[in-house]
């Protein structure tokens, strides 16, 4: 039997100590990030899209395979998706046009369309930096 | 909503008014358990449990005792073979700030077997598999060209492995399908541990792993690849390990990283975690830090993640408290940083049934995002979720 009252004090110090750690923020106002696809899809999109239920390969929800860099580019850039109210199919991003690629709108649920992802927002600097990658051009560097 | 939920965390707090303390396995220093694997027959815990952990729910856990054994005792099945279900159904209600307002949704979780035959005194293989649930439709109305569903049956087996364990306590080694243990081994399967960490439902790797459990300590070291056969999870392969110490009777503290190499990318974790009684407020606080620095390509990143939760045990068979959970993309940009608090109640009224409502808010760190028109966007107005499931376990 150890001496509980000898090692709980070090707990409760380790405590105070990551707490704060886990609670605080920290970090510059300006986004230095390149808004580049190979940092986009692997940092933001496949931790946050590309999950078992959704747009991992092996469910692709609505046709979209989120799960590498090469797939989700492709999904997101020349494939189509089913939009509502019988418009036309086209894929969920146009290139240099960040206000007509629904995967922004969804990002941000404006224009009434469903949030995504639908449990969990990303955090605004990340929406950012996609609607910047939309606006250079979307490409796959 | 929020009100609802707030209502629910307050009935919550009435409940969980202290009377007396009772054991339950998840936290082992609260009953004097010293291992996760003393009630589990996974060396790192989770899953099927053994002869120890049904005595502990038919007579320690529950509100009202009952038999623990497999279909309440109706059947035993021979010494060689193990078996269990797990059902779950849920309700959430979630709300990320769209026009149309919350969503809410009633569907099955999961429904599996979960079956062990051991292989003499050394040797066993499990098998978890059965009826994984989906809340989101999969549309088929999509292009000719896009990619097709490749697990479009809801049968999955998430685990299935083959171990050599002598013995419950020393070394052990398996490989199969199964999460690499990782830091704090929490009951649920929150979003902390999903996204943040990359321990997503049904994602479980492929993998070589093996260790060494002691009472006073355990260690474990995963080899991990993708999973090949139904692709779901992350593509990635590497290295995981884990090193759990405890401290006296009610704390522990550990350590565990993580290196995960897939295409253009290497992503590391490295982390502690913390774990303590406090036997007169019946209270456990668990703490956990990841750093993940990652090369995307040409670019160095390096995110945080980290989770601090209190439990306190009021009565038998009632578990409530609340958490918060800290992310961060990037740590040099402020922006890319959320917070989430929520809070989590847990009932067994009776062997073999369990009852969550858990509550969680997300706040952003940054709010309305300028659009490329220079135009303010729609405040980010973070989230909040209820989650309300019933747990069947034979």
């Amino acid at each position: 039997m150890h001496n509980v009252a000898v090692v709980t004090p070090r707990l409760r110090l380790w405590f105070l100590l990551v707490a704060p750690a886990v609670l605080l923020g920290c970090g510059s106002d300006t986004d230095g990030r390149p808004a580049v696809w190979t940092y986009v899809s692997p940092a933001i999109i496949q931790p946050n899209c590309a999950t078992s239920s959704c747009h991992s390969q092996g469910v692709a929800a609505a046709g979209l395979d989120l799960s590498s860099i090469d797939k989700g580019h492709t999904s997101l850039t020349t494939l189509t998706v089913t939009r509502p109210t019988g418009q036309r199919p086209r894929p969920m991003v146009l290139p240099g046009n960040p206000d007509e690629s629904r995967m922004l709108h969804m990002l941000r649920a404006t224009g009434g369309v469903r949030r995504m992802p639908p449990d969990r927002p990303l955090a605004a600097a990340d929406i950012d930096l996609i609607e910047e990658w939309i606006l250079n051009g979307a490409t796959k560097d | 909503m929020r009100k609802l939920v707030l209502a629910i965390m307050l009935v919550a707090g009435v409940v969980a008014a202290p009377r007396l303390a009772q054991a339950y396995p998840q936290w082992q220093f609260s009953s004097g358990t010293a291992r996760c694997n003393q009630c589990h027959f996974a060396p790192a815990g989770g899953g099927l449990i053994n002869g120890y952990g049904r005595d502990q729910s038919g007579e320690d856990l529950s509100t009202w005792d009952g038999n623990g054994g497999f279909l309440f005792g109706l059947y035993e099945p021979p010494k060689w073979l193990a078996l269990g279900y797990d059902g779950r159904g849920a309700f959430t209600s979630s709300d990320v700030g769209e026009a149309r307002g919350a969503h809410r949704a009633v569907f099955p979780m999961q429904a599996d077997l979960m079956v062990r035959v051991a292989m003499g005194e050394s040797w066993s293989l499990g098998v978890t598999g059965g009826f994984r649930g989906q809340v989101r439709a999969v549309s088929s109305n999509v292009g000719s060209n896009n990619p097709k569903p490749t697990a479009v049956d809801r049968l999955i087996s998430r685990e299935h492995y083959l171990m050599w364990r002598p013995a419950a306590i020393g070394p052990y080694v398996r490989a199969g399908r199964f999460f690499a243990p990782y830091g704090l081994r929490l009951a649920e399967h929150i979003l902390y541990v999903r996204r943040d960490l990359g321990f997503g439902l049904l994602e479980e790797s492929y993998n070589v792993s093996g260790g060494i459990v002691k009472n006073e300590w355990e260690f474990h070291v995963t080899a991990f690849g993708p999973d090949f056969l139904r692709q779901m999870g992350g593509r990635d392969a590497g290295l995981a390990g884990m090193f759990e110490k405890k401290l006296g009777d009610a704390s522990a503290l550990g350590l565990q990283t993580r290196i995960g190499v897939v295409d253009k990318t290497q992503k590391y974790a490295f982390g502690g975690f913390g774990k303590t009684y406090f036997e007169k407020a019946k209270t456990l606080l668990q703490a956990e830090v990841n750093v993940i620095p990652a090369k995307f390509g040409t670019t160095n990143s390096t995110g945080v993640a980290g989770y601090l939760g209190a439990t306190v045990l009021p009565i038998k068979g009632i578990m409530v408290g609340p958490f918060v959970e800290r992310r961060q993309t990037d740590i040099k940009v402020k922006g890319t940083g959320t917070n989430a608090w929520g809070a989590q109640l847990n009932w067994f009224p009776y062997p073999h049934l369990e009852l969550v409502v858990m509550g969680r808010f997300q706040t952003p760190a940054a709010e309305n995002p300028v659009t490329s028109s220079g135009a303010a966007a729609a405040s980010d107005p973070g989230g909040s979720m209820l989650l309300v499931f019933m747990h069947l376990y034979l």
